[in-house]
């Protein structure tokens, strides 16, 4: 029996942690048996991925990419991992995962491919580059990209930290990047034939929940 | 891969564990500096954020799949390529660096574990590294390179250190050399079985030949060259694909008229094609006088002998490995 890889896409992580718990938990209300893992993984590579994301360590972009590969091979093929959670017949539910990478290391690295190229050579095109060197990372079952608004992200952040955030502006200015990016990179993976489901994120969370269920249930659940 | 984008030359020494890539990267880099030249002396893996996290992997310290290791191999190198401080700045600050080991060992070592398909995925994992200038390939049989392991360790061996993966692995090497070759890449074997010190007058003689000589044909000029004289490109590939010779080119240079008055077929001038590997002399210049007349072979620190001599003095004085020189005339 084969079990189900679903991943959590989108730029409030909050959102994904909370959405991807509550499918987890409905499926095993449900009977099954289903795991919640996430990118970066709590994995060697994971660690050193949090220090890079967190500043403190500093690393160029094609660098950066090739650890977020390696922590997935890691996350996918290890003892216990991925690969053979799926093999058991668990549905595994993630946070992030291919499409977090071709949204947020797009910019990034052809910003480093412009700087040491010119022009940049076809093979290191930033996502044609990103595309390749994941190739052995399956794509989903299922891809659920919830569109969280900049405001909701901002509202968050804002009950968080307090009602003054120094770089509100800033902030603001990051989401929409970041929104933008998954976007696009959404755009390129239909394009490439991999499917990414699309949820209004400005719902009621009850609502989101029925249609990520809804989408599971479309899959083919195996009890 | 991507062309050095700097005044600096990289070069790469690559081999077996036990081969002596590291013995002779300090003695390469002394000699360079004495000759004036900026030299960086590095090696894989690295210490840095992702190489760290190899090092516990060899010594068996904890466990990663196939994929993963070399994943996690690549993320090194291409720190250590574009780090701040990393080889493509100081190349491009004009410092010459000589590295132990580099893409060679992935494609020798982490292939062992990748499925024949799953090696354009390493190759693709590549594409941001710098092509090196030149790469030697000290070539030893196994035992050999096991009985220097054990003399210089006392405690363990590593992953790969058994007779058996690392006879897997020199087949690898050797398989791809043959392939990154065919692409134009500048991979010389030499015959690390020798002394230190003989391999090291080697790679020396050969460095000398390739970066500090002025006459040497830039790689436009060589490109000309071969498109100039089709037969003997075809000759050189056919002698590289029939594996009749280990064959490797060191470099084209050229003859001035005062060095070569009356050049064979009565041409003035011309060019000097410089060959090293474990190639038996004696057979190339069989071959090559077979094919194509205006030859004429010169022993490296022999000065004159013609092809008419040749086989008289081959056998006594051109050792089974060796290096020499070809050259011919201007006009073909």
């Amino acid at each position: 029996m084969a079990g189900r890889f679903i991943v959590f896409e989108g730029i409030d992580t909050e959102v994904l942690i909370d959405q991807a718990g509550e499918l987890s938990a409905w499926l095993r209300s449900e009977g099954l048996v289903s795991t919640v893992t996430r990118e970066p993984t709590d994995g060697p590579f994971g660690a050193q991925l949090r220090l890079i994301l967190s500043g403190r360590l500093k690393v160029d972009a094609f660098t950066k990419a090739a650890l977020f590969m390696t922590d997935r091979m890691d996350h996918l093929n290890r003892q216990g991992g991925v690969h053979a959670d799926l093999n058991n017949g668990v549905y595994v539910v993630c946070i992030r995962y291919l499409l977090s990478t071709y949204a947020y290391q797009n910019l990034e690295l052809r910003e480093a491919a412009e700087r040491l190229f010119q022009p940049v050579p076809k093979a290191l095109e930033p996502l044609e580059w990103l595309r390749n060197i994941n190739q052995l990372c399956p794509w989903p079952d299922l891809v659920i990209f919830i569109d969280s608004t900049i405001e909701s992200c901002l509202q968050r952040v804002r009950e968080r930290e307090g009602a003054e955030v120094a770089s509100q502006k800033t902030l603001q200015m990051r989401y929409e990047q970041d929104r933008a990016a998954y976007h696009t990179a959404i755009e390129h993976c239909h394009a490439w034939g991999h499917k990414v489901l699309i949820i209004d994120g400005n719902q009621p969370t009850a609502t989101i929940q029925r249609l990520c269920r809804q989408a599971v249930i479309e899959l083919g659940v195996e009890k | 891969m991507q062309p050095n984008p700097g005044p600096g030359k990289l070069i790469v020494m690559e081999g077996l564990d036990g081969a002596g890539t590291s013995t002779q990267s300090p003695r390469l880099a002394q000699w360079l500096r004495d000759q004036g030249v900026r030299v960086y002396v590095t090696n894989e893996p690295t210490p840095g954020a992702a190489g760290m996290l190899i090092r516990p992997y060899l010594t068996q310290r904890f466990t990663l799949d196939g994929k993963s290791l070399a994943a996690l191999f690549s993320a090194d190198r291409l720190d250590h390529l574009y780090a701040a401080d990393g080889i493509v700045a100081r190349l491009q600050a004009g410092e010459w660096v000589i590295m132990d080991r580099y893409y060679l060992s992935s494609f020798a070592y982490q292939a062992l574990s990748l499925a024949p398909e799953e090696l354009r995925w390493l190759w693709h994992l590549h594409e941001p590294c710098l092509i090196p200038d030149a790469t030697f390939f000290l070539d030893a049989p196994v035992n050999i390179c096991l009985d220097r392991i054990a003399a210089g360790r006392a405690f363990h061996f590593e992953m790969f250190e058994k007779a058996d993966v690392l006879e897997m692995v020199r087949n690898q090497y050797l398989d791809i050399i043959r392939r990154f070759r065919s692409v134009g890449q500048n991979i010389q074997t030499l015959d690390g079985t020798q002394t230190i010190k003989k391999v090291q007058e080697s790679i020396r003689q050969r460095v000398e030949l390739m970066f500090l000589e002025n006459t040497r044909l830039s790689w436009e000029e060589q490109q000309q060259l071969w498109r100039n004289w089709p037969n003997l490109k075809k000759l050189v590939d056919r002698i590289e694909a029939d594996s009749l010779v280990d064959l490797t080119l060191v470099t084209v240079k050229k003859i001035p008229e005062s060095e070569n008055p009356r050049g064979p077929g009565g041409s003035r001038g011309g060019y000097q094609l410089e060959f090293g590997g474990s190639a038996d002399l004696h057979h190339i210049a069989a071959f090559f006088t077979d094919h194509y007349r205006a030859f004429r072979l010169r022993p490296l620190g022999s000065a004159g002998a013609t092809l008419d001599h040749l086989n008289e003095i081959c056998p006594r004085v051109i050792p089974r490995r060796s290096s020499a020189q070809l050259s011919f005339g201007g006009d073909g």
